[in-house]
């Protein structure tokens, strides 16, 4: 667990007048649970311990990872209407990115010989009634994507595929990392980026 | 299709393991751990010249310094860690930690880590500091997840890069709260240019 004057001295450092988005000094006394630093080192289990060889299992497993991507960039369109000054800079610039990793996995799934997963036609996204719930939301949008990526990245066969999602994946959780900052959360708070609760 | 056939099919679909396959990742393994352990001893470093800089106007919004340099250090522990035991595991010899900071130089030159040990009196300066270490993480794990053949192994680096992304984030927050400062690149490569 975080320890108190550090978290204190942070989430007084953050300041509100860093961050556009209200009610963010009701968040002092909450949110701590996710901010622990935690053992996930041991959560290694559940893929094979040699890669797959096959092809179109490298198409279908970046296409996972396109949907993922569908997902987030539904989500950052959806909440950029509630959001304002820097939490919606933050969310320009990272639907631009969400987007620059849709049309690089597209790219990649075309040169497989595969068809590229299209978005869905809507997606259900609960209903935020402010900024601070709206970058919550986000927030978990982006962990649902390393949950992805962390199960697609090591069972891709192509090393050099395998390069370029884990760079995408990265990306992800330096979003995550961002989100948490606007929160007034450690943007760092676990040594193994796993996505989980 | 039954689960049976299905691993039946998939046993028959993926070759055994070389032992050369096995000394690679023996091999990358131990890379990594080399730069975690260089990692940790430049945080030590570090840590301890950032008591040193008073707080000034240029840090107000900002996380504290040596608080944060701890932590990160903390993470690259746990890191070095989890790499050890995996490397024994693979039968592997894990490097020795440099000790002093004469054999840090000296292994930071090696890694090629330009960033000098001394002149750490600034929180630009030291962010710069952490932020060059922090990239050659980024550059080595993205090279293993590439590399490795062992699908566990290549799972743990692409955790690990996940947490030197967030570092670097935590890092460059010290020198500006622009969206294009934090996330750079839409892909991680550890290149990124100091803000």
């Amino acid at each position: 667990m975080v320890a108190g004057p550090t978290r204190r001295g942070f989430l007084h450092g953050i300041g509100a007048g860093a961050i556009a988005v209200p009610a963010l000094g009701a968040l002092a006394g909450c949110g701590g649970g996710d901010d622990a630093v935690r053992d996930e080192g041991a959560r290694l289990g559940g893929v094979p311990e040699t890669v797959p060889e096959s092809p179109g299992g490298d198409a279908d497993l970046l296409n996972s990872a396109l949907a993922a991507e569908h997902f987030a960039i539904a989500a950052y369109t959806a909440a950029m209407p509630l959001l304002e000054g820097v939490a919606l800079d933050t969310a320009r610039r990272f639907l631009a990115q969400e987007r620059a990793h849709a049309a690089r996995l597209r790219e990649l799934v075309a040169d497989l010989g595969s068809s590229a997963a299209a978005p869905a036609p809507s997606y259900d996204f609960d209903s935020p009634a402010d900024a601070v719930e709206t970058l919550r939301l986000l927030l978990q949008v982006e962990r649902k994507a390393i949950v992805v990526y962390g199960s697609v990245v090591p069972r891709i066969a192509d090393s050099r595929l395998r390069q370029a999602v884990a760079s995408i994946a990265t990306t992800e959780a330096e979003h995550d990392a961002v989100l948490r900052l606007r929160l007034g959360r450690w943007p760092a708070p676990t040594p193994f980026v796993t996505g989980g609760a | 299709m039954t689960a049976g056939a299905v691993s039946r099919r998939g046993l028959l679909l993926r070759p055994a393991r070389t032992f050369a396959q096995v000394d690679d990742d023996v091999r990358i393994v131990a890379g990594a751990l080399l730069l975690e352990r260089v990692a940790i001893a430049s945080y030590d470093v570090a840590v301890a010249a950032a008591r040193a800089v008073p707080a000034g106007a240029a840090e107000r919004g900002r996380p504290r310094l040596p608080e944060l340099l701890a932590r990160v250090r903390d993470h690259e522990r746990e890191h070095a860690e989890v790499l050890a035991s995996k490397l024994e595991q693979l039968g592997g010899r894990a490097p020795p930690a440099p000790r002093g900071e004469a054999e840090l130089a000296r292994r930071r030159a090696q890694l090629g880590l330009r960033a000098p040990l001394g002149g750490l009196r600034t929180t630009a300066a030291i962010a710069a500091f952490a932020l060059e270490l922090e990239d050659a993480q980024l550059t080595t794990f993205l090279g293993a997840v590439r590399d490795l053949q062992n699908a566990a192994l290549i799972e743990l680096a692409t955790q690990i890069m996940g947490a030197e992304g967030q570092h670097a984030v935590a890092l460059r927050s010290l020198l500006s709260d622009a969206p294009g400062t934090l996330v750079p690149d839409a892909f991680e490569r550890g290149e990124a240019a100091l803000p």
